[in-house]
């Protein structure tokens, strides 16, 4: 069965990148979001939930921790895998519910490795 | 005649002294919490455009199309990306440990610290070779460090690297001790000369005309910082075991583990 993902970033070109890289993987990319607010927005307006979330952190109007912890609110078993340039809100992702957490700059494949890891029954 | 003493105007002095510092004090930590601000803000703006960069380049080395000589420079710039990020995280922690933010010392086993370096030095600098003293990755003692620890043992290594430029490169690594309360890290390279404005002088201390020839050599001096706020010692000199004059040895001394 093919992973489906829903991607969490403020800066197009970063979402650009994954969507394609990731298609071109054959992953399902169900839906981006530039900030956690459209991400709940997305996420609870959506039939279709998705196995994995990939989270960034900063990003204007709320941040990951914030999304993550409402998300979880709602779904506690969805998989969350936060990715952040800040490695100082690792403990913060962790303890919020992330299952997993990737400092930037990472390669593709160590984030496709975490996805896969998570996505198992 | 007996002097009086104006213990008013010596009060007063004092006072006014002690309000100087005040401010001094105030400022400094002004400063550091803005410059702490200022890193904050440009370590996530670079490391996100550094990830940026490495998907693209990852995309792009994908596509089948892409002939050899293009796929090479690809990967070329993909390390010079990894290695401007390794530079700036070690900054960071610089920075962190100069707030006193910076993550507790805990033990660390070296062979470990080691293979993991000489594991991403590889993936770096595939051309390069690093041997290992025998029985390094089974018997190094632990070491008290951090992040920085990792970080500071890669960035010499990576800078070993950088100034290699033979074809086949290579870099030794030992293990020393200089005391009962270090340990030594010992990387040494036949091919390689260090600038000797870097052999003799501190960062601190340097001239206009030293820092323009302190060239390459920022791995080295952000590696002696992060060992100096782990309470260690770096060392760099001319030449190798058996071979005075040739290449060098850097000394890397860190605070061994079950000492406070």
């Amino acid at each position: 069965m093919t992973t489906s993902v829903l991607i969490v970033d403020d800066e197009l070109f970063i979402v650009e990148l994954y969507r394609d890289i990731l298609q071109l993987r054959g992953y399902k990319v169900l839906g981006t979001a530039f900030d956690g607010e459209e991400a709940i927005r997305r996420y609870g307006s959506s039939d279709e939930k998705p196995d994995v979330i990939i989270m960034d952190h900063r990003m204007p109007v709320m941040n990951g921790v914030e999304a993550t912890r409402e998300i979880l609110r709602s779904n506690p078993t969805q998989k969350i895998i936060f990715v952040s340039a800040d490695v100082l809100v690792e403990k913060e992702a962790r303890d919020a519910g992330a299952v997993e957490f990737l400092p930037k700059p990472f390669r593709m494949d160590d984030l496709i490795e975490k996805m896969e890891r998570v996505s198992q029954p | 005649m007996k002097r009086l003493i104006n213990w008013d105007a010596h009060i007063e002095t004092s006072g006014r002294r002690l309000g100087e510092a005040r401010l001094t004090t105030t400022r400094t930590g002004q400063g550091h919490d803005e410059l702490s601000a200022y890193m904050d803000i440009l370590s996530h703006d670079i490391l996100n455009n550094n990830q940026a960069i490495l998907s693209c380049i990852e995309f792009i080395t994908t596509s089948p199309a892409l002939d050899e000589r293009s796929r090479e420079y690809t990967a070329k710039a993909a390390v010079k990306v990894n290695i401007s990020t390794l530079m700036f995280e070690s900054i960071r922690e610089l920075c962190l440990a100069n707030q006193s933010e910076t993550p507790p010392l805990r033990p660390m086993d070296l062979s470990e610290l080691l293979v993991d370096a000489v594991q991403a030095l590889s993936r770096l600098f595939p051309r390069v070779t690093v041997t290992t003293s025998e029985g390094l990755d089974k018997t190094a003692p632990s070491i008290m460090g951090n992040q920085m620890a990792s970080d500071l043992v890669l960035m010499a290594l990576v800078n070993l690297a950088l100034l290699d430029k033979s074809e086949d490169g290579r870099i030794d690594i030992g293990i020393g001790e200089s005391g009962p309360e270090h340990v030594d890290v010992l990387l040494s390279s036949r091919h390689i000369r260090i600038p000797s404005a870097f052999l003799e002088h501190d960062a601190p201390h340097l001239t206009s005309d030293s820092r323009s020839k302190m060239v390459r050599v920022a791995g080295f001096l952000l590696a002696r910082l992060m060992t100096k706020a782990l309470d260690g010692a770096f060392e760099v000199r001319g030449g190798t075991d058996g071979h005075p004059d040739e290449g060098c040895t850097i000394r890397i001394s860190l605070r061994r583990e079950g000492l406070q």
